[in-house]
Order: C-alpha cells, then structure tokens, then sequence
C-alpha cells in the first residue's frame, strides 16, 4: 500500500510531459513500467508527489528502423517492456541480457527505460549499448524561455552520458536507445552469475562484442554501477577493471574470480 | 492530458464486465481488485513483486497486481482467477497434485494459462523460465511442472482428434 497521496498524469505528447514537469519540478517523477518507483513508495525512498506516465508516449512505444549519423539503426523506445525487447530479438545481444532481468511476470512490466535510468545500481539493459556503442535519445525542458520555454531533444552515444548513472538534465528523461544495426548484428558474448537462485541480482553480469579487432566489454553487478571497457587484439583483461565490490551477495575475490574466468571465455566465443 | 488527482471514477474491464467504483490515484490494481471489488482469489503476498500470488492478466499477459497502478490500467482486459475458465488447467493441477495450501495456485494457474496460450506445447526451459515469476512453499514446483505438461499434452491429444 501506498500510504499517500500522489497525482497520476498521462500525458499524449512529450511537450505534454515536460510541461507536467515543469508545473512541479520538485516533486514529480517521470514513471514508465513502476516497478521500482512502486516498491520505492511503499519503502519510504521515494516520495514524489507526482508521477508522469511517459511509457505510451509515441516515442516510447516504437521500435524501428531509422538513419542517425548516417547510419541504419534499431531504435527502442525506452516504453517497451523487457519482454517485448526479448521477443523482439533484433538486437539479439540486447535480448540475452534482457531475459535474464527479474522474473518473466515482471518483465512484462520493467521497462527499458526504466532499468537503464532507474536508481538500482545494475542496469543490465544498459550493457549491450555500452558494448555495442548505442545512442540515448533525451527529452526535457529547454533550457532557454524560463519557464515557458519549450522542449529540448538531445541524441548522445550512450558511453558519454553513462558515468555511474545517466547524467541527465533536471527534468530530462530517456525516449529511447538506438545501435546501429550493423552493431546490433555483430557475434556476443553474454554471461550472468547470481549467488543463489536465476532470479536474482547479478554478482557478475557482462556483455561482450568485437568489431574490426576491437574488444568491447560491459559490465554490471561487479562494480558499484555498469562500466566498460574497449581494448584491441585482445579482451581486456582483468586487471583493467577497477577492484570488485564486496557485499553480502559476493566477496570480491569470488567477484574477480568470475570476472576472470568470464573474460578468458570471451575470445574464443567472438571468434 | 489524463489526470487523476484525489478520489476519482475508475473503469477496469475485469472477467469481461465493466466495474465501476472510486478510486485514488496510489491504488494498486491488486488493492482494488481486492478491497473495493472483492475478488479476494488474487492473494496478497511480498507486495514487492517477489512471490507471484497477486499474479493476474492483463491483456492476456502475467503480470504481478502490486506492481501495477489501477490507474494505469483503465481500459485494459484484466483477468483474474474468479473469471479463467481453463478446466482442463484445474483438471491438471488437481490430478499431479499441483497445490497443497493452495494459496499460491491462483497466481499460478493464471501464469500456467497465460504459458499455455502463448506457448501450447512449452518446453521444460519455457515452463521454468515463465513459472520462476511465482513461488510456492509446499509442493516442491515438481507437480506443477507435470500439471502443466499434462493440459499441454491433453489440450494436443484434442486438436489432434
């Protein structure tokens, strides 16, 4: 049970949603799949008064081909439901990663969007852009005109606007995530590890894919929010990476120890 | 613009009927479904979408009621364990022992259904993979499994004849 009072708003247009932002900056927050703004309202770590439904917005909601930076790329708007990015499967890196996100009943609630620009720590839907070299498509209040101003769209690689989390304007939010589609193609590697149970949060999750001898791995769960990395010839290895966490769920040697063996899969998996 | 802000009238199509009642913006759909419609068949558990007993379908996918607004949802076809009309299903789980305490079985069967129409004759990875969303403390999942196996296979044996 929610124990106050919120304000629902559906809006049709994203200049709809920005303008419901802009009337209480402070206290809204844009909401898609809810599953973890729900549980965050019941636990006390989220107290937005207002919460903007942005997931059937038109832009939210589509998937398809279009031309950015003058190639052909998978668009997702960031409204699709995990399980429909799974059964989706153009991306099939994007959908391995996906599938193993929660439980199957609640993937047809999480969002893309919302596992990228949540607040837990793992983000898994985020690893096969970070890998593969993904677009972010943003919308949020401009920021010239006050408070009547209008509305700004920003597309930034994916790897720019990921440091820890996405680093969003004040009342930005994700429309969608695009990769070129020859990126969406390319041979992966895909690997999870949990400490007990599937469903669970990863201890080691990791995304790996090669292009033109270049080695792109992301990561999640081993560190205290996704990274990445790029080496030539060879995967990284891991000592490139930052030292694990250590949590009730892993140790760190047991995390590096994954990572290792992880990693030493990924060549012979790419070839 | 949709905006709902206090009491307000919400429209839910539940089992094929049209409700009606007053709602508040924060309600779960599995808080009205229960405490203003009565349909106390969808269980509340966790409340934190671990355990699956709030399991119902909307528009014919599995989906955990505490993790939905009711607001969100107005339009939408919801169905619960009081409108599935799946004898065979019930026939199954009866017949492989799929329940003991019974009070998971309603989000289960809802899930096996939803299973059963997407994927008529599921592999054992697609059963796990789908039935890993609700958890039971009794029965060991194992007759579960088998209830499942056997609609799907009685459900064949009928379109084959």
């Amino acid at each position: 049970m929610i124990p106050f009072d919120i304000v629902y708003r559906r809006p049709e247009t994203v200049e709809e949603a920005v303008a419901a932002w802009r009337a209480q900056p402070g206290a809204s927050i844009y909401y898609s799949g809810g599953t973890e703004i729900l549980t965050g309202y019941r636990t006390g770590t989220y107290d937005a008064g207002a919460v903007i439904d942005v997931k059937r917005l038109p832009e939210c909601s589509s998937r398809d081909t279009r031309r950015i930076a003058g190639h052909e790329a998978l668009y997702f708007g960031a409204g699709l439901s995990l399980n429909e990015v799974v059964e989706d499967a153009s991306f099939p890196l994007l959908a391995a990663s996906a599938r193993r996100i929660a439980d199957h009943s609640v993937r047809n609630r999480i969002t893309l969007g919302g596992n990228v620009a949540g607040r837990l720590p793992y983000r898994e839907a985020l690893l096969p852009f970070l890998a593969a070299g993904g677009t972010a498509h943003l919308a949020g209040p401009s920021l010239e005109g006050g408070a009547a101003g209008g509305v700004d769209r920003r597309e930034l690689p994916v790897r720019e606007l990921h440091a820890k989390r996405l680093l969003l304007r004040p009342g930005e939010f994700l429309l969608g995530l695009s990769v070129e589609a020859a990126a969406a193609g390319l041979p992966f590697y895909h690997d999870r590890a949990t400490s007990g149970t599937e469903v669970d949060y990863p201890i080691l999750a990791l995304c790996a894919v090669a292009r033109s001898g270049r080695y792109a791995v992301a990561l999640s769960g081993y560190l205290d929010a996704p990274a990445w990395l790029e080496s030539e010839g060879t995967p990284p290895l891991p000592k490139d990476f930052p030292e694990p966490r250590s949590d009730a769920r892993a140790s760190r040697p047991y995390r590096a120890e994954l990572l290792r063996l992880s990693l030493s899969r990924v060549e012979d998996a790419l070839k | 613009m949709t905006e709902r802000i206090g009491l307000y009238e919400l429209r839910l199509m539940v089992n094929g009927e049209e409700r009606v009642l007053a709602a508040r913006p924060q309600d779960t759909l599995l808080r009205v479904l229960r405490e203003a419609l009565g349909l106390t068949g969808t269980k509340l558990g966790c409340e934190n979408g671990d355990c699956g007993v709030c399991t119902v379908l909307i528009d014919g996918k599995p989906v955990k009621s505490c993790m939905v607004l009711a607001v969100e949802v107005e339009g939408a076809d919801i169905l619960t364990i009081e409108g599935l009309k799946d004898e065979g299903l019930r026939e199954a789980f009866q017949a492989e022992n799929g329940y003991q305490c019974g009070f998971c079985t309603p989000g289960m069967m809802l899930n096996a259904h939803a299973l059963l129409r997407a994927h008529p004759s599921p592999s054992p990875e697609e059963t796990r993979e789908w039935m890993a969303s609700n958890l039971c403390r009794c029965t060991g999942y194992e007759g579960i499994a088998r209830a499942i196996e056997r609609a799907s296979s009685k459900r064949a044996k009928i379109l084959k004849e």
